[in-house]
């Protein structure tokens, strides 16, 4: 046949000119002479499908398959009679047939091509339309050409001429179906738009057809020309059921299915089959109205029992007609039994109308539904055909198909809780039903009962050695184990059923781990016997060998395939959610499954199943830790196996490789899991009472006691204060599974790969925040001491600071404002109407802007009630909202304000959690007027960030001495200022009491710093006239400024500008060009009298650099309250990791301070780090913890904010003090000349970082500093104790520039902070005495500057700077070196 | 209305291939990206994967591949893979492909083999198309098959 087939071959040479088909004069019959033609270009060429190789080298030779020549043919043939179209049917078409590609332009011509009468050209053209229209492809695998036409984009003309035909009656039945086809195809593809379209002509076909059999379709005997018109008839009814069944769904395929029924007496059993399988969707969507509708189906059915009964296909055995049963009619004998898939068909429309919303599934099988019950019965037990029993088995136990979505989709919820009633209807009836007559055989095997029968035919074809029939075998055995899981309790199910079951059990579990069935049977298998699990039962499938298998029972004895995984963990979670109790030994199988052939498709199935049995009770959620947990570290084993990664093919070494990353990320998934649900699985929120005893029975923990429960009142009552240790220790045991959760995680980053530990310690942080004490704190000293230095002082050893540099800062923050909290409640107590509404709502502010912080550098805090601050907390940020709510008049802040890089910088910083709903509104920071008790505006320029809050709030109250103190040393009497601003603060709207007058002068040293504060840019600058403040002087631009208003003056940066007046931290200037306008202050430094500006280029690298860092400043809530001015929005962008924003300079400010004698002309780089981060916590727990972190990660840090409150309460501001003479103090050592110079420094330092203010205590030791500069000689020890103590981390901001802040407890007693003692020493002069002291213990010197000595020796002390004393032995006044003070008795009397 | 074309549960996919995995004819129903057609090839070759040729009742091999079930057929130096949803698990599928390879042996009056596809491809499409239409079980017997091609 084929070798006689014309051929289109080309013979043509090319560049001749083409020849016409049948117009050549050599042509040999049956052949075309095409011409070559250039080969497409580069761009053409992609358009152009192309057959594969292997079909190319397949052709018959000097065929073509080029597709240009094969569409050139199609059009050039179309109109070529009879012959054209054999050389196109023959040759061009079928070619055409292999891309499986094909442009859609071809689609016109098709259409055309279809206007023929030659049927076969119709049907091959309809074949290709029906593929570029519809969704499919078909053909040969060849590449995509993209792109895509719907019949929506073709000519009306001839989309019109396509459908043309379809509503006439006189149109041939196979054109109309083609064109049916063709159209449901179409609508297929359109996603919906075709739809009416596709409907309507369903509709023209079947009332066509209706009209044709009168009605009811049935097959008249007699003339040719009324069969024919029959058989039109039941072809358009086949097509339209057909299309019907496939395209349509929802209420119009519903529609389709009810005027389907009579449709199943078809002669044909194609559309019988159609037509009962619609029937059947009818009676699952409703069975009882349906059932009342079609009325006659009864007798359908009744009719095919009787006719099926006594038909071979029951077995060979003839039944006797049931009582009752009328003699058939001729309608009834119509049935094409004789078609397996009617039959299948059958038995579901049987398994829908029995196990209907009726009543009583009982009352109605002996009543109306008897027919069905009964030919449902015949088709599962006696049916011969595997795929007919099975499928009547299934239906039988209420299992019928549904639609399960697109591949690798879920059935849709409605439709599965519909098919859980429907099991647990079936297995309320089967299972108490006895065995059905004519089925001794089956009986003999299986029992006395229909379950019996059941199990005993499904075990038959478990033994079948077709897999197909295994495997459906298999799902038949999982229709009735999960029918039964569906019914809780036992019933009435007799125990000779139960163990009928059981045995099934049995055998198709012994299938499962059986070594001799194929991957797919045992995956089929144990997803059925997963169906068997029950609660508090260990698992039907041992997990240590479900893992074995599924690692090792694959292909080539590999893993399994993730497609043979994923559903048995999507039956996993079917169980689980069926049964909710069985959690524990069904999350083992999914872990065993999960860890045996890790996948990435499977770790996230896995993490879901855990979230998944989280909803399912107590139970679940034990179930769930403990599943991750034994992931995350049993996972661990699992590596060994592939230690073979080295002696394999390049292959296996490939596929071993891939399992490595999948199980890495398996972990990973788990350590994700477990930080982000272990707090809602184990029930520990923070700030909310402690878990319930009961809760912890069910989950296995160890609570429910008297001293638990005294522990949990105690902690009620004690939340937010003092915790004694014996607290903390009853903590722990009230929630054992979280502790258990934090050494998994703990362990896990000990033993896994970066990827892993990383993983770990964001979970460690996330529970941190989440919990509370003792969590809070072991995940925090844990991950504190990550960043600790190794053994040989190596940095980050373990490669995760940049991952937990942002979270530790941001629990600083909630331990610092915690501390505040606690000193907070001293002063005003537990009663939320005792605190001053003020200090409340900033305390709300605070606490919205942590929740912030947290909710970018940690983790989401939402879905459950977290109350980071403690539980008193709850209450006071609960209490009093509504009122302070209410905006006082004039206070809020108005739209008129401008928007200035400062307000856009207070947005970022802390204001947007504030409010949400106006984010380019200016910022609602607490404004000065809607907080009369607070001092707004101005915070205190250099001074640290607490007292800033001290000033501008309430909060002052708890500072008030040390803040005084502060101010008097930051602020000697007399400096240089350029400009002094004042500040009254109005009383409260309820006379809220203090009215503070507050007033300061702010000097030149600290220069760009103006009123610039949050405060100050809640101002707006036209509206605060009467803070104009004239200055005369000059300024020098520190960073470029575009105004955008017409007040406002452009500067550059290095500009020098004359500064006229300050008004409201805008300074009035003139630059030089002449233009005046307004310039931010903090954009200016001001110029001392003499100086000039320094020039603005970058200096050569080998002078020093001093590059201030901000990180942190925009996300640290506490800093919005504190910062005095944040860098300007446009000079900054968002830091690198996750969540955690890192506010770079963009304008380094560069010092060219002159080469250092000290340093032989070498310069260090000094990049400063300043962080608002918060300081740290105050108890002292975590003071190594946080010092170990700072002395190898941070060394340049400064703290702010409301840790240094803490530093009140802890005292431990001596420290900080220390760390920031340190700063001031190294700075100077590098300048020859100091005075105005060495503050200018500074205060370009404090401008370029944004926020480099410290504590007040700090600023007084760098005031000192800078004043005994300029007569303190430098001693040696103290520039090299400057550079050795500076970390390599410091010298490389680029790489390891934003770190976590440190606590002050680091820097208790840390031996950097020996070096600012020392140069505070150069700094301060003589300001001691020497002094005799007496060693107490004995101390080696580890570093130059230190000096060993032993205990009783006494020593003359010369400077006691933080902790640290310069000494020397009596006598030898040459050695001098430093020693801790704790190491020396105290100061004694005796001078020297 | 809707016309939701992923809630009717049917063959996916078929394919006929030489005993070397080249492809003869595949044809998916639904719509598929390049990627995931070679997922399903992939998932294909990988069902054969020591399937038995020449014996009957072991010529017939089934597979997962992501939701769907994959039914793998041999018949004399060919091939046959159909991927199904829904009501067409491993023995649907399995009876399907039996019965499509029955119809083309009646169709072409002899054992189908790669050669005789090949040669006759246009009449391979067109039944194929009679028989299985968009993902539903078609007729499969010949002479309808015949009828509606001819």
């Amino acid at each position: 046949m084929a070798s006689k087939a014309p051929r289109l071959q080309i013979e043509s040479p090319a560049g001749k000119p083409p020849l016409k088909p049948g117009g050549g004069k050599n042509e040999p019959a049956g052949q075309i002479n095409l011409p070559r033609r250039a080969a497409p270009s580069e761009h053409q060429a992609s358009s152009v499908p192309e057959l594969n190789d292997y079909i190319r080298a397949r052709l018959p030779k000097g065929e073509v398959a080029n597709f240009t020549e094969l569409e050139r043919a199609l059009g050039e043939l179309r109109s070529t009679g009879d012959k054209g179209h054999k050389m196109l049917l023959s040759s061009v078409l079928p070619r055409l047939s292999q891309f499986e590609g094909l442009p859609p332009a071809l689609i016109p011509q098709l259409i055309q091509l279809s206007d023929t009468d030659d049927r076969r050209l119709v049907r091959f053209t309809f074949y290709l339309l029906q593929l570029l229209l519809g969704p499919g492809a078909a053909g040969t695998p060849s590449p995509s050409l993209g792109g895509s036409m719907s019949i929506r984009d073709l000519p009306k003309d001839l989309v019109s001429r396509a459908w043309q035909g379809v509503e006439s009656t006189t149109t041939d039945v196979l054109l109309v179906e083609l064109k049916l086809r063709t159209l449901s195809a179409a609508a297929r593809s359109a996603d919906g738009l075709l739809d009416r379209e596709l409907v309507a002509a369903l509709g023209v076909a079947a009332s066509r057809a209706g009209d044709s059999s009168g009605g009811l379709g049935f097959v008249p005997t007699g003339k040719k020309a009324a069969q024919k018109a029959q058989s039109d008839t039941w072809e358009l009814q086949r097509v339209t059921a057909s299309i019907a069944r496939a395209s349509l769904s929802g209420k119009s395929g519903r529609e389709a299915a009810l005027k389907a029924f009579w449709g199943m007496l078809s002669p044909e059993s194609v559309g019988a089959r159609h037509a009962t399988a619609l029937a059947a969707i009818a009676m699952r969507a409703d069975a009882v109205g349906t059932l009342k509708q079609e009325k006659t189906l009864a007798d359908i059915i009744v009719g095919a029992a009787a006719s099926y009964s006594t038909s071979p296909l029951s077995g060979g055995t003839p039944a006797a007609p049931a009582k009752g049963i009328a003699a058939l009619s001729a309608v009834e004998s119509q049935m094409k039994l004789g078609d397996k898939w009617v039959r299948v068909s059958l038995a579901r429309l049987c398994a829908a109308v029995v196990y209907g919303e009726w009543n009583s599934v009982d009352k109605f099988v002996r009543g109306p539904g008897q027919a069905f019950w009964r030919l449902l019965l015949l088709l599962a037990t006696r049916d011969v055909d595997a795929l007919v029993a099975l499928e009547a088995c299934k239906a039988l136990m209420g299992c019928l198909p549904s639609a399960s979505g697109p591949l690798g989709g879920a059935t849709p919820p409605e439709d599965a809780a519909k098919d859980a009633r429907m099991r647990g209807r079936a297995w309320g009836f089967v299972a108490t039903q006895a065995a059905p007559e004519g089925s001794a055989g089956e009986a003999a095997s299986g029992g006395e009962t229909l379950l019996g029968v059941v199990c005993a035919r499904v075990r038959k074809f478990l033994a079948s050695p077709r897999q197909p029939v295994v495997c459906a075998a298999c799902r038949c055995a999982a229709a009735l184990f999960e029918a039964q899981a569906r019914v809780s309790g036992r019933g009435n199910v007799s125990a000779e059923a139960l163990r009928a079951v059981q045995g099934l059990s049995g055998t198709v579990a012994a299938l499962a781990m059986g070594p001799s069935a194929s991957t797919a049977v045992r995956c089929t298998a144990m997803e059925a016997i997963l169906w068997t699990q029950g609660p508090n039962k260990p698992p039907v499938l041992a997990p240590e060998d479900l893992l074995s298998s599924v690692a090792s029972g694959g292909p080539h004895k590999g893993p399994w395939s993730p497609h043979l995984l994923q559903p048995l963990l999507t039956g996993v979670a079917r169980v689980l959610r069926t049964t909710p109790l069985a959690a524990p030994a069904l999350l083992a199988t999914a872990a065993a499954i999960a860890c045996g052939a890790p996948c990435h498709e499977t770790a996230g199935q896995l993490t879901d199943l855990w979230s998944a049995a989280l909803a399912q009770g107590a139970v679940g959620k034990a179930a769930a830790l403990d599943s991750a947990r034994s992931v995350l570290n049993q996972g661990l084993s699992l590596t060994p196996k592939n230690a073979n990664a080295g002696t394999g093919s390049q292959l296996a070494r490939n596929r071993i490789a891939q399992q490595d990353v999948a199980w890495l990320e398996l972990a990973k998934g788990a350590a994700w899991w477990l930080g982000e649900y272990a707090n809602v699985a184990t029930g520990e929120f923070v700030g909310n009472p402690p878990p319930s005893s009961e809760r912890n029975s069910q989950t296995g923990q160890r609570s429910g006691d008297e001293s638990a429960g005294g522990a949990e009142s105690a902690l009620v009552k004690g939340s937010g204060g003092d915790i004694p240790a014996e607290m903390l220790a009853l903590q722990s045991d009230r929630n054992a599974a979280l502790a258990a959760v934090v050494a998994s995680l703990q362990q896990a980053f000990l033993l896994l790969p970066w990827p892993g530990r990383s993983a770990a310690a964001l979970a460690l942080a996330k529970i941190a925040v989440r919990s509370d004490e003792p969590f809070r704190l072991q995940c925090y000293g844990f991950l504190s001491s990550l960043a600790a230095p190794g053994l040989h002082g190596s940095h980050d050893v373990f490669g995760v600071a940049s991952v937990i540099k942002a979270p530790l800062a941001t629990l600083d923050a909630v331990y610092s404002t915690q501390t505040v909290l606690q000193a907070l409640t001293a002063q005003y107590g537990k009663m939320p109407h005792k605190w001053p509404p003020s200090v409340l709502k900033q305390l709300r502010d605070r606490s919205g802007a942590l929740f912030t912080r947290i909710e970018r550098t940690i983790g989401s805090m939402q879905g459950a009630t977290y109350h980071p601050l403690g539980m008193l907390s709850r209450e006071l940020l609960a209490s009093g909202l509504d009122r302070a709510a209410v905006p006082l008049p004039g206070l809020q802040p108005t739209s008129s304000m401008p928007s200035s890089p400062f307000a856009l910088t207070q947005t970022a910083a802390g204001a947007a959690a504030a409010s949400p709903a106006s984010p380019g509104a200016a910022p609602l920071l607490p404004q000065p007027s809607a907080v009369p008790e607070s001092v707004p505006s101005t915070p205190l320029p250099g001074s640290p960030s607490l007292f800033s809050v001290a000033s501008v709030d309430p909060l002052s109250q708890l500072v008030k001495g040390l803040d005084t103190r502060i101010q008097q040393d930051t602020f000697p009497p007399r400096q240089p200022f350029p400009w002094e601003t004042s500040f009254v603060q109005e009383p409260t709207e309820g006379g809220h009491e203090r009215s503070q007058s507050f007033a300061h002068e702010r000097g030149q040293s600290f220069g760009g710093y103006s009123d610039m504060g949050f405060g100050a840019t809640a101002h707006s600058r036209t509206s605060s006239q009467d803070n104009v403040h004239y200055v005369q002087g000059r300024g020098v631009v520190q960073h470029p400024f575009e105004g955008q208003l017409a007040e406002e003056l452009t500067v550059y940066r290095g500009e020098e500008v004359e500064v006229e007046a300050e008004v409201d931290g805008w300074l009035h200037c003139i630059s030089s060009r002449g233009a005046k306008g307004l310039v931010p202050a903090t954009y200016v430094r001001m110029l001392a009298p003499g100086e000039h500006a320094a020039p603005a280029s970058p200096p050569p690298r080998s002078h020093s650099r001093k590059i201030s860092y901000d990180f942190f400043s925009q996300d640290d809530p506490l800093a919005a309250f504190t910062k005095p001015e944040a860098p300007p929005a446009w000079t900054t962008f968002e830091g690198y990791d996750e969540g955690g924003a890192t506010v770079y300079d963009s304008q380094p400010s560069v010092e060219v301070l002159g080469e250092d004698p000290e340093e032989g002309g070498q310069y260090e780089d000094d990049y400063s780090y300043d962080t608002t981060g918060g300081a740290a916590p105050q108890e002292s727990d975590e003071g190594p913890l946080s010092a170990r972190r700072e002395a190898e990660e941070e060394p340049e840090y400064v703290h702010v904010e409301a840790g240094d409150a803490a530093d009140k309460v802890h005292d431990d501001s001596e420290a900080r003090g220390a760390r920031e003479e340190d700063e001031g103090a190294r700075q100077v050592t590098r300048v020859p000349s100091l005075g105005n110079w060495a503050s200018s420094t500074l205060s370009d330092k404090d401008s370029q970082a944004g926020v480099s203010v410290e504590d007040a205590s700090a600023n007084g030791a760098r005031q000192a500093s800078l004043e005994a500069a300029g007569s303190a000689q430098v001693p040696h020890g103290g520039l090299l104790s400057s550079i050795r103590h500076m970390s390599p981390g410091s010298r490389n901001p680029s790489i390891d520039g934003g770190q976590a802040p440190p606590s002050p407890h680091s820097l208790r007693g840390s031996r950097h902070s020996r070096t600012s003692s020392f140069d505070s020493a150069a700094v301060a002069g003589n300001a001691q005495k020497p002094r005799v002291a007496t060693v107490l213990h004995t101390f080696e010197a580890e570093t130059e500057d230190e000096l060993s000595v032993g205990a009783g020796e006494e020593l003359v002390v010369l400077q006691d700077i933080d902790g640290w004393l310069q000494v020397h032995r009596v006598g030898e006044p040459d050695k001098v070196g430093f020693i801790p003070s704790a190491y020396a008795s105290a100061v004694a009397s005796e001078e020297a | 209305m809707t016309a939701d074309v992923t809630s009717s549960p049917h063959t996916e996919a078929i394919s006929l291939t030489n005993t070397k995995s080249n492809v003869i004819y595949e044809r998916f129903y639904s719509k598929f990206s390049d990627w995931e057609r070679a997922g399903i090839r992939e998932a294909f070759a990988q069902a054969s994967d020591g399937l038995q040729l020449g014996v009957a009742e072991e010529a017939e091999q089934c597979s997962r591949y992501r939701g769907g079930v994959v039914a793998v057929r041999a018949e004399s130096d060919l091939v046959l893979y159909g991927l199904g949803t829904g009501e067409y698990d491993e023995l649907s599928l399995a009876e399907a492909l039996r019965a499509v390879t029955a119809a083309l042996r009646a169709l072409f009056k002899r054992a189908p083999t790669e050669t005789l596809l090949l040669d006759n491809y246009g009449q391979l499409c067109l039944a194929l198309d009679e028989m299985i239409q968009e993902g539903i079980l078609e007729s499969v017997e010949a002479e309808d098959v015949r009828r509606h091609i001819a």
